[in-house]
């Protein structure tokens, strides 16, 4: 967990004015809010702010606004308090048991190291986790996909995970191929201290660079394998960044792209030297494989 | 049929979903994989960018979940019609900028679903309500 704290303000609004309310609040520099319906068609509104931001300034800002949008009978019921300290990740992490991926991978949560058998291994490879609060579990198809297609696409040469996360794909190309050279970027200090932690308990301490930014990090460098697990939106806006970062035959192992957006996807790849040579659909995701 | 044990209404930014407050602590008290839902939620609302789009999750008794994306605030939908950064600090003294009905008839047809409104003509006086109390005009 990292070391942010957090506010929170609450007021009760009619059910009517949610919407405004909620509105406003965010205008005035909440992070979102969370929604409670009460006994009596009014809603709780508990909205959370950075604590550093949440200041007398921000506070008489927000009760103006309030005022002048024409919800001051909400005043009355307002509350700051801070926001305790505490994992909101514990209750899933009681459900989270190591999985095997693939033919050739193990995924086990670091607090449940204990449940490792050799029947469960088999001589598969173990990617430990740690996520805290960064993408990364290995439970979401979207990084299963990249996991199998990195069984089929052996990484070589230079590797480049983008938006690292936990490092579990970074670590799966180390674990796979330990002459591998793999750089992670992650424009998230949060991801970037996650993925540091889990290099550690996996021993790939200095094996696997790790670099704080997006793909301006890397822009002197070229890679034969890169790593896209986004979304469809942030694929197609790096798509002449991975041109430029691929060596020619270099590919792109793409995923978080919902089934709904794969032909936007296909047009935009239509417009660069690069072809789809691999793709599967998982449900409602599609992870695909490009080549340069 | 799994049994329901939570619903949670939040009011986030499309796009931006991460586990700092209000979902972390909202879907962690239901044990859920909060990972998960931003990374789908962001999948699902990532060419909204800019915009608050309110979910409803419905928690499973399995830990598992569901959720629905609602349409966005009125407010922010009238901002963005009448090409405005925000509402006026002072909507009763200071007008922003204005929107025309068939620009508000768009607005409330959007909004429908999620407003309990009877009929268009309804919701489209909810929305000229509201751009009233943001300081924007209906200019026909």
């Amino acid at each position: 967990m990292n070391e942010q704290s957090w506010s929170q303000l609450e007021l009760i609004a009619p059910g009517k004015q949610e919407d405004m309310a909620s509105w406003v609040l965010v205008q005035g520099g909440a992070l979102g809010c969370e929604v409670l319906p009460q006994s009596d068609e009014r809603v709780l509104i508990r909205a959370s702010f950075e604590k550093s931001k949440l200041d007398k300034d921000t506070l008489q800002n927000l009760i103006a606004l309030l005022e002048e949008y024409g919800l001051s009978d909400t005043l009355r019921s307002m509350k700051v308090s801070d926001i305790p300290r505490e994992d909101w990740l514990a209750k899933w992490k009681e459900g989270f048991e190591p999985f095997r991926v693939g033919t050739q991978f193990v995924v086990c949560p670091i607090w449940r190291r204990d449940a490792m058998t050799s029947d469960l291994t088999d001589g598969r490879k173990v990617i430990l986790i740690d996520p805290g609060l960064a993408f990364g579990t290995g439970l979401h198809t979207t990084t299963q996909f990249c996991l199998r297609a990195l069984e089929a696409y052996k990484p070589e040469g230079m590797v480049l995970d983008v938006g690292t996360g936990t490092g579990i794909l970074a670590i799966a190309c180390k674990l796979l191929n330990p002459d591998a050279k793999v750089i992670g970027i992650d424009n998230d200090p949060v991801a970037i201290e996650t993925a540091q932690s889990c290099l550690v308990v996996n021993n790939l301490v200095d094996q696997v660079e790790l670099r704080l930014g997006s793909t301006e990090c890397v822009a002197d460098m070229q890679f034969e394998l890169l790593l896209s697990n986004l979304t469809c939106e942030d694929i197609i806006a790096l798509l002449p960044d991975y041109v430029r970062l691929l060596k020619s035959g270099g590919k792109v192992i793409c995923a978080g792209i919902l089934r709904e957006k794969l032909e936007m996807l296909k047009s935009a790849i239509s417009r660069y030297p690069m072809n789809i040579e691999r793709a599967e659909t998982l449900g409602n995701w599609v992870g695909i494989v490009l080549q340069r | 049929m799994k049994k329901v044990t939570g619903r949670i209404k939040l009011q986030i930014q499309a796009g931006k979903a991460n586990p700092a407050p209000p979902i972390g602590p909202a879907l962690g008290q239901h044990g859920v994989n909060i990972m998960q839902f931003c990374k789908e939620y962001n999948a699902k609302t990532q060419d909204k960018v800019g915009t608050i789009i309110p979910v409803e999750i419905t928690v499973f008794e399995d830990r598992s979940f569901t959720f629905v994306l609602k349409t966005p605030p009125t407010s922010e939908l009238l901002k963005k019609a009448a090409k405005v950064e925000k509402g006026s600090a002072t909507p009763n003294k200071a007008k922003v900028g204005s929107v025309s009905m068939s620009q508000v008839n768009e607005i409330a047809l959007i909004k429908m679903p999620d407003l309990n409104a009877t009929d268009i003509k309804a919701a489209e006086a909810m929305v000229v309500g509201t751009a009233k109390n943001m300081g924007i005009t209906i200019s026909d």
